[in-house]
């Protein structure tokens, strides 16, 4: 009898501190998601900051430069990009296209000293590469909340739990070297 | 017996990890004005002086900071990543509004960078602060001139500021912020010790050293702790998120 009662006693508390660990393991992971996500909206308002910066610039250019329609129009495609883009890998694709698109018109202000004296010209400037670095920024802080995130999932026993509760890899926001190197003009 | 020998090792362990901690980038550490760190020793005294007393009011007032920080080098790290870095480990301005600035100089490599927390952006964007570079603090550098472009630029930013806020920093009477530090001095400070030194005892003797363990480890959570001066400012835990405005000269 007694020893039936402490194996009954022994169970019980086995699956308690299984619940336990399970409910703790559940919130723990619930709260790093939830870094990735709000992680991620940073990195989506920067990079939508520098898309809306763009109708600005191709206004001031085209006031200069109003023949280089070629230019102008890749920009202004380019920038149509991230409206369709939502996951990391899309906005990285149209954030690399707007590189190109913006290395090619500064290759053409060169050519019109006029613009690159102007004063709205010169603050967007300023205001791209202060919005570049913000990209910089919080795509460095959403890869580390996407890194705890991934290796959380995957140690030892909370790769168990997190399999029964769904919780599955997120994607790094990845940019190819030259992409990092972000278009400048020459002053 | 047994158990002090086991506690004294924890402790030693503790001190350990809280030296990697504090080690683990290249990245200054805050001295005790924690408003001007000037590595490159281009900042005069007086400029240097206002810099801090100014900070200590605009801090009691409106919890923002302007951190000055001068560098010889920058090694090989980009300035921006350097300054947000820096922002982020001192936390410059309050961490409820993010309200911080930080002025970062390398000397060597002839670079700034002004770093903006996410709470002033609004207040100093990137294209205003660009500008006060180019107006006040460019034409000084170029004629080797830091010490008056610092002050320029400071006072262009901390204007923004008081416009932001509506206050006005009177720097006249400085002195209103130093009695409370004071305190501390002195026969303060040895009494503190005592204090301390009764705690680890009674401590140690009664709960086997538990209180001092859950310090510790309170402690390296929550980051370190700030320099022994007469002056003790520090950052109020802000952020920022890349915002600002630099360039070369």
């Amino acid at each position: 009898m007694k020893g039936k009662r402490s194996i009954l006693i022994g169970v019980v508390v086995l699956v308690v501190l299984i619940l336990i660990s399970a409910v703790s393991t559940y919130n723990k992971l619930n709260v790093l998601d939830e870094n990735v996500n709000s992680s991620w909206a940073q990195v989506e308002n920067v990079l939508k900051r520098r898309a809306d910066l763009i109708p600005n610039l191709v206004n001031t250019v085209k006031g200069y430069a109003n023949q280089e329609k070629e230019v102008l129009m890749g920009i202004t495609e380019a920038r149509s990009k991230f409206e369709s883009s939502s996951t990391p890998a899309e906005y990285a694709q149209a954030n690399s296209e707007l590189n190109n698109a913006l290395t090619k018109l500064y290759a053409v202000v060169e050519n019109y000293p006029e613009l690159k004296s102007n004063e709205n010209f010169l603050e967007l400037q300023y205001e791209l590469s202060g919005t570049e670095n913000r990209i910089a920024t919080e795509r460095r802080r959403y890869n580390d909340s996407v890194k705890e995130y991934n290796t959380t999932i995957r140690r030892f026993p909370t790769n168990i739990f997190a399999n029964m509760f769904g919780f599955d890899k997120r994607e790094y926001f990845e940019i190819s070297p030259q992409d990092a190197e972000v278009p400048e003009v020459k002053f | 017996m047994n158990k002090k020998k086991v506690g004294l090792i924890i402790i030693l362990l503790l001190l350990l990890t809280l030296n990697v901690f504090a080690y683990a980038d290249n990245l200054p550490q805050p001295n005790s004005s924690f408003y001007v760190f000037d590595e490159g020793n281009i900042i005069s005294e007086d400029v240097e002086e206002y810099i801090i007393n100014t900070n200590e009011t605009l801090f009691r007032k409106t919890g923002a900071q302007v951190v000055v920080m001068t560098i010889n080098s920058l090694g090989d790290m980009d300035i921006k990543e350097y300054a947000n870095r820096t922002f982020e480990k001192w936390g410059i301005g309050s961490k409820e509004y993010d309200n911080g600035v930080l002025m970062l100089i390398s000397s060597t490599d002839r670079e700034i960078w002004v770093e903006v927390g996410y709470g002033l952006e609004g207040a100093l964007p990137d294209g205003k602060v660009g500008k006060i570079l180019d107006d006040y603090v460019f034409p000084q550098f170029k004629d080797e001139n830091y010490s008056d472009g610092i002050f320029n630029g400071f006072n262009s930013i901390l204007s923004e500021i008081e416009k932001e806020y509506g206050v006005d920093i009177d720097i006249e009477n400085p002195t209103e912020y130093e009695p409370s530090i004071n305190i501390l001095g002195g026969i303060g400070k040895i009494f503190l010790i005592i204090l301390v030194i009764l705690f680890l005892f009674i401590d140690f003797r009664f709960f086997g050293g538990w209180l001092t363990f859950s310090i510790l480890r309170g402690a390296r959570f929550s980051g370190g702790s700030s320099g022994s001066s007469h002056r003790s400012n520090r950052g109020g835990g802000g952020s920022s998120g890349g915002g600002g405005a630099g360039g070369r000269w």
